[in-house]
């Protein structure tokens, strides 16, 4: 009889000793070889298809798509540039416009849909954060500026999902020309050391300096091409 | 009569902790930006292994010949030693149309060298180029308990658009046996310990058994500049930095802005535009005893079968942002960069793997590419929906 109340006492102790110890141990496989993942999301292959020059409507819908109703082109929608700005294999659309009037306040709204940016602001990356970012740069009454929107897949900027935007100061100088990467290549030899180029660039001056306008990767930038360069032919 | 209570107590108890016991059911992972151990060790141990993470290392010691940082501390410290910084790393390369070329030397820049002549720069013709900010440890612990199947699982089921992809990658202290990568901007790493033996070498300029070879200078050798006879360090400072990080907390949430109401209605807007597919809230680690890193590690009751909130995936995509490097993923994954697990990221001011973000709206509108559709949703959010998501991911 003192043995079994004995045993009774110690056995509901052993049972929790021996869950834990399980428990413990209860792992102790090898974690196995994975399973083949299905393949991973395939970016869309670079201008698969070959698109017609844009048409003023399919500009103004890109526009209006983008940033609503809050600008509007500036000297006209003949002045639309498309190539693939920041190398993603889409196509993009660029094009000087003015704000809309009363519209200032929407446009400049911290949490708008679109990013404001500077050409002339920052340093090309390699040179640290820019400065430009650290103030918001804000949208005057009287600005023309480049907005873009980036192309998604093959239909580009033309695609109902092709919403990524910007509104670039100081980028909309003559010529205002799109040229691919590799004419820009030809032209001045090699990338300029501080210049990060990963797309097709917009030839613009920044007063009288001749220079182009690429995306950095985070950000359009504007670059001083060199002073002994001749004009590349469209 | 004693024997009699005695027995009804460990009926009782019994009748609670059995279940308990045998339940699969994970337990929530320690959080804490409080330097206090998550179990893995004691904390003597923690504190002496923390000790090691924060020693500055000078020449004597093996520092260079080319390096970035005297301590890993340095890097990986804000709020707490193990977390982040705004210290950033430089890479570069050269695209040449089909396949990223590695800057001669290596896509690593460092930043400083022990001798001027040997200072590494960015060499022409190498026009790809990125920064890369520090990463979160603290909870890294929790993450290489994850298994591998668990990641695929995750990337198998993500809709086909936005499908993460899952790389293997080598595990040093397991002879280059691979495993699933989860550490670093490209999961070029899939333990802590091949982390740490890389990160020693290439931010600090140390070898160690694991990586007994010094780096270049842009491809040039800076062998007359190394004084120490390789490996520097014998491979215990590795297994410190390495213990110390499975021994840490995972960060904590801020509990009081996210008991907010803007908070909790910006955690739902986070699930419904659909942030949270790559953003993946929870994660359950490998039951404890399971052997992982291809058998160099068995995971320990303190990291196994808990219940993470990362943020994160761990797995590589394409949202538009570039980088445009590659290292143990091959050339697909040239434009692909690792989730930023979202845990821990009220205590960052510069986002993304480069760092030049400095708001969260811009941060968001600059994902891309398979984040086009979750992004358009926040784009058709009101202003004040978006406040309120913004002010969930500020209790993250």
């Amino acid at each position: 009889m003192r043995a079994a109340r004995a045993a009774g006492a110690i056995l509901p102790f052993a049972a929790i000793a021996f869950a834990f110890a399980a428990r413990r141990g209860r792992g102790g496989a090898a974690e196995l070889e994975p399973h083949p993942p299905r393949p991973g999301a395939v970016s869309p292959p670079p201008f698969a298809v070959k698109l017609p020059p844009p048409t003023r409507d399919d500009v103004e819908e890109g526009l209006r798509r983008a940033f609503g109703e809050t600008v509007h082109p500036a000297g006209g929608l003949s002045r639309s540039l498309v190539g693939d700005f920041n190398g993603d294999g889409s196509e993009d659309v660029a094009v000087p416009v003015s704000p809309a009037a009363g519209r200032l306040e929407e446009l400049n709204d911290g949490l708008a849909n679109w990013r404001i940016q500077d050409a002339l602001d920052q340093a090309a990356p390699g040179h640290g954060p820019p400065k430009g970012e650290r103030s918001a740069v804000t949208v005057e009454p009287q600005d023309v500026l480049l907005a873009v929107v980036h192309g998604y897949g093959v239909r580009g900027w033309r695609d109902e999902r092709a919403r990524q935007c910007y509104l670039v100061r100081h980028a909309t100088g003559a010529p205002l020309e799109a040229r691919p990467r590799s004419d820009l290549l030809r032209y001045v030899r090699r990338v300029p050391d501080d210049a990060r180029l990963t797309g097709d660039v917009i030839l613009a001056s920044a007063g009288r300096r001749p220079g182009f306008v690429y995306w950095t990767g985070a950000r359009y930038s504007w670059h001083p091409l060199p002073s002994r360069a001749q004009p590349i032919a469209p | 009569m004693r024997t009699l209570r005695l027995s009804f107590l460990g009926v009782a108890v019994a009748a609670f902790v059995l279940p308990a016991a045998f339940s699969d059911t994970p337990a929530e992972a320690p959080t804490g930006f409080d330097s206090l151990t998550n179990g893995f060790t004691p904390q003597t141990q923690f504190d002496a292994d923390r000790g090691v993470f924060e020693e500055r290392e000078g020449i004597a010691d093996g520092l260079g010949p080319v390096y970035n940082a005297q301590s890993c501390a340095e890097c990986h410290q804000n709020p707490v030693t193990g977390a982040i910084s705004q210290v950033t790393e430089v890479r570069a390369g050269h695209f040449d149309g089909v396949n990223f070329v590695d800057h001669p030397g290596g896509s690593l820049i460092n930043d400083r060298a022990i001798d001027a002549s040997i200072q590494e720069r960015v060499l022409g013709g190498n026009e790809v180029r990125t920064f890369r900010t520090s990463l979160n440890t603290l909870g890294d612990g929790f993450v290489e308990a994850i298994d591998s199947n668990t990641l695929v699982g995750i990337a198998n089921g993500q809709p086909s658009g936005m499908r993460g992809q899952f790389i293997q990658v080598p595990v040093l202290e397991a002879g280059g046996l691979v495993r699933g990568g989860r550490f670093g901007w490209k999961n070029q790493h899939a333990s802590l310990i091949s982390f740490s033996a890389d990160a020693y070498l290439n931010e600090m300029g140390i070898t160690s058994p694991l990586q007994p070879t010094e780096n270049t200078s842009n491809g040039n050798s800076t062998a007359a500049f190394d004084t120490v006879p390789d490996p520097d360090n014998d491979g215990t400072d590795v297994e410190a930095f390495a213990r110390f990080m499975r021994a840490t907390k995972a960060p904590p949430r801020d509990a009081a802005l996210a008991a907010t109401p803007d908070a909790q209605a910006g955690s739902q807007l986070f699930d419904q535009v659909g942030c949270n597919i790559c953003h993946v809230r929870n994660i359950t680690t490998a039951p404890s005893g399971t052997v992982i890193n291809r058998g160099a590690f068995t995971v320990p009751p303190e990291l196994g079968n808990k219940l993470i909130h990362p943020f994160g995936d761990f797995l590589l995509h394409n949202v538009g942002t570039g980088d445009g490097i590659v290292q143990n993923g091959g050339q697909s994954t040239r434009n692909k960069v690792r989730t930023a697990p979202l845990w821990g990221m009220r205590t960052r001011g510069r986002l993304m793997h480069d760092g030049e973000m400095l708001n969260r709206n811009e941060t968001i509108l600059r994902h891309a590419g398979e984040a086009t559709g979750v992004i358009n949703n926040y784009r058709s959010l009101t202003t004040a929906q978006k406040n309120q998501l913004i002010v969930f991911l500020n209790s993250l």
